[in-house]
Parts: structure tokens; C-alpha cells; sequence
């Protein structure tokens, strides 16, 4: 009986959310729950709740969490911890560009299982790399002069060896 | 006409399945934009999602470190990072070769700590660790203790949790403490802290020498942890409500500590040889663990000490009571030896296991221990099972006895034996018996091995340590006349017929 109730009342509870680019999505509620940021919107609005706007996330990266959330939207048991493991493993396994806006999405949406999966990434990607190894990664630009870099080498040589 | 629409239907599908890839190829190429490879995103990011990435870098490999050097805003993520991770050991422990200086170590950490003033970092410090392999002290040229408490002084003044101090010594003599001797006041009243280990540090205060007592104000301390410390003969944890874990290293001089706060304390752990008070009883109601290493229990001091009445958990690592007498224990529920040389006899009328991991034949003797029915106990006797032969019967009314061997040989006896152990056999009322070992040749042998020991089983349940997923477990012996035509079987296969291995 318990179980049927929650089942009739997630999949007929809808909310519908808008994109920074202005594209509406509907979403189970229990999914759209995930984040922090829109269940609190969500209480403060109660039943009357048109569209929730969402100016800081785009469409494509929307669709991105929201696959995230409904995935993640019920409890795992033991039997499909290992499944949602290598779910998991491939859902963080794309292009740096969309990694960041998901990660920003992440943030602004208060979502902080995935946010922990996403800069997880990200640390693996830099862990156990020379400084040159993580700016070729990443694309980042050495802004330092040659002696400001030396020094800093020099100083926290420890690290380095 | 049916073939005709099958064939339109595959037509159909391969044109879909077609356009599918085809929009597929699309969004993709959308995506690339040829872009996304040149972009630096990371630098983007805001700072406390960096220090995010950071925490998930582990610490022992120094990549919080060496992020400084990227960029100009790594530089800047590095010190506001909010923990500060010195780990000056070599990272393959194993040479043990230290190639640097002392020096060295303490200019690291004074340019961080003023890196980190110039930045005007106010950030609440989650932690700072120190650990350096620091022999024979600083050198002399260095101001050692001043830029350390200089640093230690930063950590508490930007409200840190964890403090972690450890000068790792491989060869303590006792020349080789490092001198912390103007340990800081406000260390010893710290209000942010929750985690205090202090390793190998000589704790005195300025000009002086004489040993003396330390008190310890630390509201929110969970975790405390001295270890090769030297200077102090007594300390104080004033107030600490939220006491989980106490340990107490090698302390030489250590021999007064008084706890006040607890009502429950997870773990007490002691190692040295001698004799040091703890006084907890005050406030503190229940010690769930409480563990001693290296100890001569030579006088009965120790033993007439008040907390042990609410000990739950007694572990005694390669400890000597060498000397017999009774140890009443009222609150005892699980008591372990391991490696220690006892004579002591326990009276534990509510012990509920005991686990018994012998050191050496030296010392192969099981102490009595006096125990209700109905308990559990687990006894470590690799390749030495056979000596104890005669006082494994005190454990016939267990509820499960677990024995531990190497492989099927070491429970083997001679036909000689057992024609003494069919009159007596140790285990005669053991019902549930379960075997440990990491060799198993031979399943019917084993079992009629463990049948001259324990003849009226219900269950024998045979662990293989190298796949403990596999437990097998015999359930058959409640059957009696199965049991009689077991005996009768293996009586058959080994007593009556000569038995090679004899």
C-alpha cells in the first residue's frame, strides 16, 4: 500500500523548470528534489509554482543533471550499488567543457553528492602530475616569470623531489 | 505480401536507425567546435570549488603543494587552501634514507606561514600536519622551536581542528628529542581544537628542564594522541566533554594522566613498560576498548586500579603478568591476548568472548579464565595446537569455539594419543566448532581430526583464511545415526587399519 502511494504520487508529481536559454523541462519532482537549491524554491512556492527559472544553467547542461538526478532519484540497495558504481564512473567521463558547466551546475543547484563525484574527477586528473603535466591537461596558462616559478620551486622544494 | 512488408518494415527501420546516427554525428559535432582543447575551464572556477578539488587530493603525495606552482591562481588556491600538509618523509618508507636537513624542512614552513600572511588569510584552518623525520634535533644554526611554534601559534589563531605534530624519530635515544620547549600556552587551552597528536617532541617549558605537569583545556577535543614524548610526568584533560580516543605512547616519564569530561571513552590505548596512573573514573562511566602494549604487569597496581572495573573490551599486546593471581573483572564482555605472557588468572562472570593469539612456546600457556557458559572464544595456536591439547578442555562449554591453525598436519595425533583422547576427548561438549586455517589438504582427514577433539558436534564450520568468502559448513553431525556411521566410517578408514602417517 506504502509502496504504491509513493509510486503513483513520484511519477504523477511534475514540476517544470526553465533554462537560462529559455527551454522548459518537466521533471519528476523527486528528481528535481536532488538539489537543495530547487527543493527550497519548491517549499517556498508550494502548489502555486508555474516555472521555476534557473538563469545560471543552460539546456544542454540542464539535461545533464536532471539524467543525473533521476537516476539517483531513489534509494540504491546493496544489490545495485556496484551497477550504479560503473553508472557513475561513465556519467563523469566527458569533455572538460561540459565537466565544468555540470560542475557549476552542481554548485549553484546544491547538489552535493554530485558535486563531490565531479571535483573527484577533476582531483584524479590532477594527482600525481608535475606542475607541466597539469597545465597541458587543463590548458592553463603559466603566468608566473621564470624567477617568480624558480622561487616558489626553490621554497617548497619538499614537494617537488 | 507478408515478405513484401517485412521488407518495407526493415527498410524503414535502417532508415531510421540511419537518421538517428546521422543527428547523433550532429550533436557531437555541435559540441566539439574544435574548442573545448584550448579552453582553460579550471581557472574559471571559483576558489572554493577548487579548494574542493583539492580536498580530494590525498595528502601524502604533496599534489596540494605542487598545484602552487601552476598558476598565478593556483597560487593563490594554495594559500587559502584551508589545511596546511607538511609531510617531509621520503616517499618510499621503506630506504629510510633521509636526504634533508633539517634547515630545510623549517624554511618550507616558515615561507608558507608567510605566503599566507602576506595573502591576509583569515580562513579557519580544517587542519595542519607537520611530519618530518627530524634526528638529533634541530640544527643548531636554526631557530627550530620558534619557527615551529611560530607555526603552531598561526594554526590556532586561524581556529584549527585537526593538529597534528610528528617528528619521526626511527632511532629514539634520548638525546634525540626534538625540544619543544616553549610548547605555547594557548596550545594547552585551545578552544577549536578536536584532534591534538603530539609525536616525539621533548614538551618543557622555556629554561627550564624539571619535569612537570601539563593540564589540557581543550572543550571539543575527540581524538588525543602523545606519542614519544618526553619532559612531562603528569597531564591533565581539563573539561573534554567529547573525549572518543586516548592514546599514550611511550611516554617514558608519563606516570600521572587524569581524564575529566567523558562519560563514555571508545578507546584508551597505553604502550610502555611501566606503570602509569589513569585516573578517568570521575566523570567517565564506561571505557569501551581498552588496550595495552609492550606493559610489565609486574606489581599489582595496574590491577587494583579502580577503571578497570568498567572496562568492556581488555586487549594485552605482547604485555607480561608473570605473576599468578586473580583479577576480578565485573564489567568485562570481550578479553584478548595477543603475544603476552600471562599467569594471571581472570574471573569475568559476564565475559562474553575470548580470543587467545599465542607469541612463542615460551609462553604457550592459556590462561584460566573464569567465564559463564554460553561464550564465545577464538584460540591462535598456529603450528602449537597439539601442546595445548590438555588445556583446550577448559573450553568445552563454549558456544562456538573457533581454533586457528596452519594447515591439517598440526591437528593430527598419533595413534598413541588417541587411544587416550577416545577415553577423554578435550572438546567432548563443544557444539559448534569452527576451523581457521590456510592449508587445507585433506577435508576427511580434517574432520576426523577435529572428531578425536570434539566427538558430538553439531556443526564444524571450516574457514579458509586465504578465501574467507568460502565457509563451509557441516551441519550434518545432528543426525545421530548419521554420526554413528561417521564414526564408524572414519573409525574404519584411520584407527582400526594401520595409518600411514604414524
Amino acid at each position: 500500500m506504502a509502496s504504491s502511494t509513493s509510486g503513483s504520487s513520484s511519477s504523477s508529481k511534475v514540476v517544470k523548470i526553465r533554462s537560462s536559454d529559455n527551454e522548459n523541462f518537466e521533471v519528476e519532482e523527486a528528481a528535481a528534489a536532488r538539489s537543495e537549491t530547487i527543493k527550497k524554491l519548491l517549499e517556498d512556492v508550494g502548489d502555486d509554482a508555474d516555472v521555476i527559472p534557473l538563469p545560471n544553467v543552460d539546456a544542454k547542461t540542464l539535461v545533464k543533471v536532471m539524467e543525473w538526478c533521476k537516476k539517483h532519484m531513489d534509494d540504491v540497495d546493496e544489490l545495485n550499488k556496484e551497477e550504479m558504481k560503473t553508472w557513475d564512473a561513465e556519467f563523469v567521463d566527458m569533455d572538460q567543457s561540459c565537466l565544468y558547466n555540470v560542475l557549476l551546475a552542481a554548485n549553484f543547484l546544491n547538489i552535493k553528492e554530485l558535486l563531490d563525484q565531479l571535483t573527484q574527477k577533476v582531483a584524479d586528473m590532477i594527482k600525481g602530475k608535475s606542475p607541466e603535466e597539469i597545465r597541458a591537461t587543463f590548458n592553463i596558462k603559466n603566468d608566473f616569470t621564470p624567477e617568480e616559478e624558480a622561487e616558489i620551486r626553490k621554497q617548497n622544494a619538499w614537494a617537488f623531489e | 505480401m507478408i515478405m513484401n512488408i517485412v521488407i518495407l518494415l526493415m527498410i524503414i527501420i535502417k532508415k531510421l536507425s540511419e537518421t538517428t546516427l546521422h543527428d547523433h554525428d550532429h550533436i557531437v559535432d555541435d559540441d566539439d567546435d574544435g574548442l573545448d582543447e584550448e579552453v582553460d575551464r579550471i581557472s574559471e572556477l571559483p576558489e572554493h570549488i577548487i579548494h574542493h578539488i583539492m580536498e580530494f587530493l590525498p595528502i601524502e603525495t604533496k599534489d596540494t603543494t605542487r598545484i602552487s606552482v601552476v598558476s598565478k591562481k593556483f597560487f593563490s588556491c594554495w594559500c587559502s587552501f584551508p589545511a596546511m600538509d607538511f609531510n617531509f618523509l621520503p616517499e618510499d618508507l621503506t630506504t629510510l634514507v633521509i636526504n634533508r636537513s633539517t634547515e630545510s624542512v623549517l624554511k618550507c614552513v616558515q615561507y608558507c606561514v608567510n605566503q599566507r600572511r602576506l595573502n591576509s588569510n583569515t580562513y579557519p584552518l580544517k587542519r595542519l600536519t607537520f611530519c618530518a623525520p627530524v634526528h638529533g634535533g634541530w640544527e643548531p644554526e636554526m631557530d627550530g622551536d620558534t619557527i615551529v611554534v611560530d607555526l603552531i601559534n598561526f594554526a590556532i589563531r586561524n581556529q584549527v581542528k585537526e593538529l597534528a605534530l610528528l617528528a619521526v624519530d626511527y632511532t629514539i635515544q634520548s638525546n634525540s628529542w626534538v625540544k619543544l620547549s616553549c610548547l605555547p600556552e594557548p596550545v594547552f587551552s585551545a578552544k577549536s581544537i578536536t584532534i591534538l597528536r603530539l609525536h616525539g617532541f621533548k614538551l618543557v617549558e622555556a629554561n627550564s628542564d624539571h619535569h612537570q605537569h601539563v593540564t589540557f583545556d581543550f572543550p571539543l577535543i575527540e581524538v588525543f594522541d602523545l606519542g614519544n614524548c618526553c619532559g612531562i610526568t603528569s597531564i591533565v584533560l581539563r573539561g573534554a566533554k567529547q573525549l572518543k580516543e586516548v592514546e599514550l605512547w611511550y611516554c617514558s616519564e608519563l606516570d600521572k594522566v587524569h581524564i575529566d569530561g567523558p562519560t563514555t571513552l571508545e578507546l584508551l590505548n597505553y604502550g610502555g613498560e611501566h606503570y602509569c596512573e589513569i585516573d578517568i573514573t570521575s566523570s567517565c562511566k564506561r571505557v569501551e576498548v581498552f588496550q595495552l602494549s609492550d606493559t610489565d604487569i609486574t606489581d599489582d597496581k595496574w590491577i587494583k586500579s579502580s577503571f578497570f572495573g568498567i572496562v568492556q573490551q581488555l586487549r594485552f599486546d605482547s604485555c607480561s603478568l608473570p605473576f599468578k593471581t586473580r583479577w576480578f573483572l565485573k564489567s568485562l564482555k570481550a578479553l584478548k591476548l595477543v603475544g603476552s605472557d600471562c599467569k594471571v588468572e581472570f574471573d569475568t562472570p559476564f565475559l562474553e568472548c575470548f580470543h587467545y593469539h599465542i607469541g612463542s612456546l615460551e609462553w604457550a600457556q592459556i590462561p584460566l579464565v573464569v567465564f559463564p557458559h554460553g561464550f564465545e572464544a577464538k584460540l591462535d595456536c598456529t603450528y602449537l595446537i597439539k601442546a595445548f591439547s590438555q588445556s583446550i578442555h577448559r573450553f568445552t562449554n563454549c558456544r562456538i569455539l573457533t581454533l586457528v591453525c596452519h594447515s591439517t598436519e598440526e591437528l593430527t595425533f598419533s595413534r598413541a594419543v588417541r587411544e587416550v583422547l577416545i577415553k577423554h576427548p578435550p572438546l567432548h561438549g563443544i557444539k559448534h566448532l569452527k576451523i581457521e586455517l590456510s592449508k587445507l589438504h585433506d577435508m576427511v582427514k580434517l574432520i576426523d581430526s577435529l572428531l578425536w577433539y570434539a566427538p558430538h558436534p553439531n556443526t564444524i564450520s571450516i574457514i579458509n583464511v586465504n578465501h574467507p568468502g568460502g565457509v563451509k559448513t557441516i551441519k550434518k553431525f545432528e543426525n545421530v545415526e548419521e554420526r554413528t556411521r561417521l564414526q564408524a566410517y572414519f573409525s574404519a578408514t584411520y584407527m582400526i587399519s594401520p595409518v600411514s602417517e604414524d
